[in-house]
């Protein structure tokens, strides 16, 4: 090791040195022994004999001016065989073959070409694979520029000039295990190689364009990895910032061209007159038409999971400080694509009793959305109490035609059915208004009646209200909103609006009041911007008891698209950086609330397990919350919660 | 909308150009209180998961177009999202992604907006002041807009590396049929253009002593200039192809024509083929390309006119040589350059290396290993003092089975790179 540290100019001059006395003492090749550092000894460790002392001035043996080049590349190597081959080649050439090194086919000369082969592509991988990170250092104003690299040969040397000359107004430190080249603007400096550790890692926040520059050029028509690694060895991936994308962009290329080829049968899109045309289009606002894959948002599973690993806690207890808890959780725990193999259940919980008692011990609420496809009953609810621990909180999905949404007749019960005119009980869809009053009043009975386990256990966070598109601000609106309270009595309930009109202008003012009066909490969302149905990111909490957020992640392809399958809709993971935005205005409900949730519905896969996960520690980072267990709020919490309970019941 | 947004649109819809190649250029480096340098061998700075070299940031400045092209993703009629860059974000962008080593430079395109002068003269804002106002001296290559004023190609060709023009279909049959506004003659008499300035400037530095040169270089996209065609996207046959590159190599003096196997796109007009790009025919094609470059082959030699394609199972110079079999074998100790050339498995730098040999040695069949001959194909076509063919010899009816690659998939593989070395 100590050999290896030295330069590679001082083993290349070493070995020139002993080289040059061996050829003068006659040595022939096989009787020496050649050291990593270029130095030799005699076979049987004797060191080198003294020149005679009229030799050693002239030195002039003379060599091709190739053989030097060939040698101060081949000196590169990290093979020890480079000395001896090279002192052989030397001791042919200076007996009776002064031509060899134009014999290409010579098995010497041919593996001593195979040798510079090796440190020449060394060297251009380093000139293509560096990847300069910007530092600003405290003292200076101006910019650095520091890559950690790892070279396949000892080329930091031989390639520390080709930076000079591209970027002479750059201060710039390549560091590598070998050693590390340094430029200041004025002078190259180079010193010994250092571990990985001592290398700064802050990312650079140019390598996300960079990604996605990178995911943009590759088709995935041609998709081909056999000659990405011939040219990217894997031994440059990692540090390489585009080397994430990688095994995701090849994982969905196939598809991505089957959904094209589909694509083009059919028929083609109107041609607009003229380019004023075009350009009044508002972008944005236009089409994508490959809905296409966006690497960063849509990493895969493994990803996700690393990341949730990373996260490194468990978001199992509600954060909290005296008096206020944040419970996070995503929405539903059965989802096909959350249950596969892997992605974030053990291989042992394959009952829907194991899977939720499992997910208890990851996150400290769950919110169910079953429940608006199909009425729940009671003994499930009551299951659902006894498989979780007692500070764990369901959000129950209001049934669709508690809200207004169409629904399939097949998945209503008998008693529903038989209230339908005869000629709507195969249709498609039937909405609420196909129904008569008496059997709405009964759906909302049924429904809450079922609750009662959980709303006796302390374990009701709130029923959700989620309101469709269509549910615009109009006194019709608020009338049901009124009908919706008077069905839920005291149940603590929430209400998600999904039309823009709610918060715009002077209207956001009437609609918080009207659901403060209605003791309704205002579901804050994070979805796709820019959408008809995007609500703005905006928090209010209308209802001092608890403050809901709800992260449907921002794919915008398929926001808005119809009959768009759930967990294709939801597919999107958020990058930390997104979710701190959210930070703020979390802790501000917190000071305004005493209970908050936060509900992600991101549900492909788990990325919304993972985000659920890093959001905990993002909040959990913050420092003034710590673990519920920890500071024993717990029993606080739950003697407020039953306390509540207690109160509902006797009301 | 934000930056990234924008590049992955304007990426996204570049990306259906070939070339990314920031080699050619004459050696060049930046002021001290510059950045970039070129030195003629071009880097790739990484590799997509299709193979292709990342070299530079090849973008679009906008993908708004006034031109209908139905093999183009970006045509008028296409539902595409649409961007725009200003020139000022990309060169930025550049800048920034140069510092961090990420990339060559830039190969900068556009769509057709308002007008082609006024879309090339943003091209040239763009190069303009990545040259002078920043001191960069890294690789650009432009697009060029073959109706745009002679005058603005001129202006194009003193910032940039490379210029281009994509011929993109070889005959005007086929250009009427998917690209009804262009034209192969503007084409050409814009490649003209561009031709002349190159020799101009060459002669011009002829006639200039080394120190005025150095101190006010005159250039003129000093790495030549390059064309791209499509393959597959209409009934155009490899003849046509190679007769096409043939003769804009010869009247152009191209430096390079790339071939991009038509891939399917987002969105596409019906009157294209809805299939998987034919990355072998492409493959085929860019080795026939070599073989009339650096070989001594011509155009007329790598078909017939009972077969006007390719074959897909051989490389071109196998298939020649199996139809040339009264030329083999050749006696490696003897035979001529041009005779070596047309060995199958026989690369220019191993013709190199036994010219060179021979001159001290015999070449035995084991040399020719350690020369990087591939084997398998040139077997039967060599003799050397210690092997003749014998039965495997040009004679043997089961030639063709003897030649025959073990697999496709493995040829295809094992020489994809060999695309973009263009070792045969």
């Amino acid at each position: 090791m100590t050999a290896a540290v030295g330069s590679v100019s001082a083993s290349i001059d070493r070995w020139r040195g002993s080289a040059r006395r061996c050829l003068q003492l006659g040595l022939a090749p096989e009787h020496l022994v050649w050291n990593d550092d270029g130095s030799a000894t005699q076979l049987l460790g004797t060191a080198l004999p003294e020149l005679p002392a009229h030799t050693d001035r002239g030195g002039g043996t003379r060599v091709p001016r190739n053989f030097i080049l060939l040698a101060a590349s081949v000196a590169c190597h990290r093979d020890p065989i480079r000395w001896p081959l090279l002192y052989h080649l030397l001791w042919r050439l200076a007996h009776r073959e002064p031509h060899l090194l134009e014999v290409a086919s010579d098995p010497t000369v041919y593996r001593l070409i195979q040798l510079h082969r090796a440190v020449r592509r060394a060297a251009h991988k380093m000139k293509a694979f560096v990847r300069f990170r910007a530092v600003r250092r405290a003292e200076s104003a101006s910019e650095e520029f520091v890559a950690w690299f790892e070279p396949a040969h000892r080329v930091v040397e031989r390639t520390a000039p080709f930076f000079v000359t591209r970027f002479p107004s750059m201060r710039w430190s390549i560091l590598t295990p070998d050693g590390c080249a340094m430029w200041d603007g004025e002078a190259l400096r180079l010193t010994a190689g250092i571990e990985r550790h001592r290398a700064p890692s802050d990312p650079d926040s140019l390598e996300d364009l960079w990604r996605t520059y990178y995911a943009g050029t590759f088709n995935p028509a041609r998709l081909n990895r056999t000659a990405m690694r011939a040219e990217m060895p894997a031994r440059y991936w990692k540090n390489l910032p585009e080397a994430t994308l990688f095994a995701p962009l090849a994982r969905n290329a196939p598809a991505r061209v089957t959904a094209m080829i589909a694509q083009t049968l059919a028929p083609p899109a109107p041609v607009p007159d003229d380019l004023d045309a075009i350009e009044a289009r508002a972008p944005g606002l236009t089409p994508t038409v490959d809905a296409g894959w966006d690497p960063i948002h849509d990493p895969g599973w493994r990803e996700a999971r690393r990341r949730a690993g990373a996260a490194g806690i468990r978001a199992a207890f509600p954060l909290a400080r005296p008096r206020r808890t944040v419970s996070i959780g995503v929405a539903g725990w059965t989802d096909p694509t959350l249950t596969a193999d892997d992605v974030f259940y053990p291989p042992s919980a394959t009952t829907a009793e194991a899977r939720l008692r499992f997910y208890a011990t990851r996150l400290s609420m769950v919110e169910v959305d079953a429940t608006y496809y199909a009425m729940p009953s009671e003994d499930t609810a009551r299951r659902w109490v006894e498989r979780t621990p007692e500070h764990f909180r369901f959000d129950i999905k209001a049934h669709a035609l508690m809200t207004g949404h169409p629904t399939s007749p097949a998945r209503l019960p008998q008693w529903l059915v038989d209230d339908l005119p005869v000629r709507l009980r195969a249709a498609r869809n039937v909405y609420t208004h196909h129904f008569s009053r008496e059997v709405i009043d009964e759906v909302w009975r049924r429904f809450l009646g079922a609750l009662a386990p959980l709303r006796d256990a302390g374990k009701l966070g709130a029923v959700m209200l989620q309101y469709p598109r269509w549910f615009t601000p109009t006194r019709a609106s608020a009338t049901l909103l009124h009908e919706a309270r008077a069905h839920l009595g005291t149940l603590p309930a929430s209400v998600e609006l999904r039309h823009r009109d709610w918060l715009a202008g002077r209207m956001a003012t009437r609609t918080f009041a009207l659901l403060r009066a209605l003791k309704f909490s205002y579901v804050a969302v994070d979805a796709p911007p820019g959408m008809e149905s995007s609500m703005p990111p905006t928090m209010e909490v209308t209802n001092p008891e608890l403050a809901i957020f709800r992260f449907h992640g921002r794919r915008t392809a398929t926001w808005e698209t119809r009959n768009e399958i759930v967990t294709e809709r939801y597919r999107y993971l958020y990058e930390p950086t997104q979710l701190e935005t959210w930070v703020p205005a979390i802790r501000r409900a917190m000071d305004e609330a005493l209970c908050v949730h936060l509900t992600f519905n991101n549900n492909h896969a788990n990325y919304a397990t993972t985000n659920a996960v890093e959001m905990h520690q993002l909040l959990a980072d913050g420092g003034e919350e710590s673990s519920l267990v920890e500071c024993g709020v717990l029993s606080q919490a739950r003697r407020d919660d039953q306390q509540r309970a207690a109160e509902r019941r006797s009301s | 909308m934000s930056i990234s947004e924008k590049l992955a649109i304007l990426a996204d819809a570049a990306k259906y150009d070939a070339s990314c190649a920031s080699s050619g250029a004459k050696g060049r480096k930046a002021a001290p209180n510059g950045i970039g340098s070129t030195d003629g061998t071009g880097i790739c700075h990484s590799y997509t998961p299709d193979g292709r070299c990342v070299s530079l940031l090849k973008i679009l400045l906008t993908n708004y177009c006034i031109y209908d092209c139905s093999y183009c993703i970006n045509r008028r009629s296409s539902g595409v999202q649409r961007a725009r860059f200003t020139p000022d974000e990309v060169v930025r962008l550049t800048l920034d992604f140069y510092r961090r080593n990420y990339i060559e430079g830039l190969f900068l395109s556009s769509g057709i907006i308002r007008d082609a002068d006024y879309t090339m003269e943003q091209l040239i804002a763009v190069a303009k002041s990545l040259r002078l106002t920043h001191g960069f001296a890294g690789y650009i290559h432009l697009k060029t807009i073959p109706t745009a004023a002679p005058d603005l190609i001129r202006e194009a060709g003193r910032w940039a590396d490379r210029l281009s023009i994509n011929v993109e279909l070889p005959r005007q049959a086929d250009l009427d049929a998917l690209a009804p506004e262009k034209n192969l003659i503007q084409i050409t008499r814009a490649m003209g253009t561009i031709r002349d300035g190159i020799t101009e400037a060459r002669e011009d530095r002829a006639h200039v002593d080394r120190a005025a040169i150095a101190r006010a270089p005159i250039a003129f996209s000093p790495a030549g200039q390059a064309t791209q065609m499509i393959v597959g996207a209409t009934d155009a046959t490899d003849a046509v192809m190679l007769r096409v590159s043939a003769a804009l190599y010869t009247e152009q003096r191209l430096k390079r024509v790339y071939y991009s196997a038509f891939s399917p796109i987002p969105d596409a007009s019906n009157i294209l083929p809805a299939a998987a790009p034919s990355l072998l025919r492409e493959h085929r094609l860019y080795q026939a390309d070599w073989l009339m470059r650096f070989y001594g082959f011509d155009a007329n030699e790598l078909t017939t006119a009972a077969i006007p394609n390719l074959a897909l199972e051989f490389d071109p110079k196998l298939s020649w040589a199996l139809r040339n079999r009264d030329r083999f074998p050749v006696d490696v100790n003897v035979a001529s350059r041009e005779e070596l050339l047309r060995i199958p498995g026989v690369g220019v730098r191993s013709v190199k290396r036994m010219l060179a040999a021979r001159r001290w040695r015999r070449l035995r069949f084991d040399d020719l290993k350690r020369l990087q001959v591939a084997m398998t194909r040139a077997r039967p076509f060599i003799l050397t003092d210690d092997y003749t063919p014998g039965r495997l010899g040009p004679d043997s009816s089961q030639l063709v089975q003897r030649v025959q690659p073990a697999s496709q998939l493995d040829l295809w593989s094992s020489s994809a790179a060999a695309a973009h070395s263009g070792e045969l």
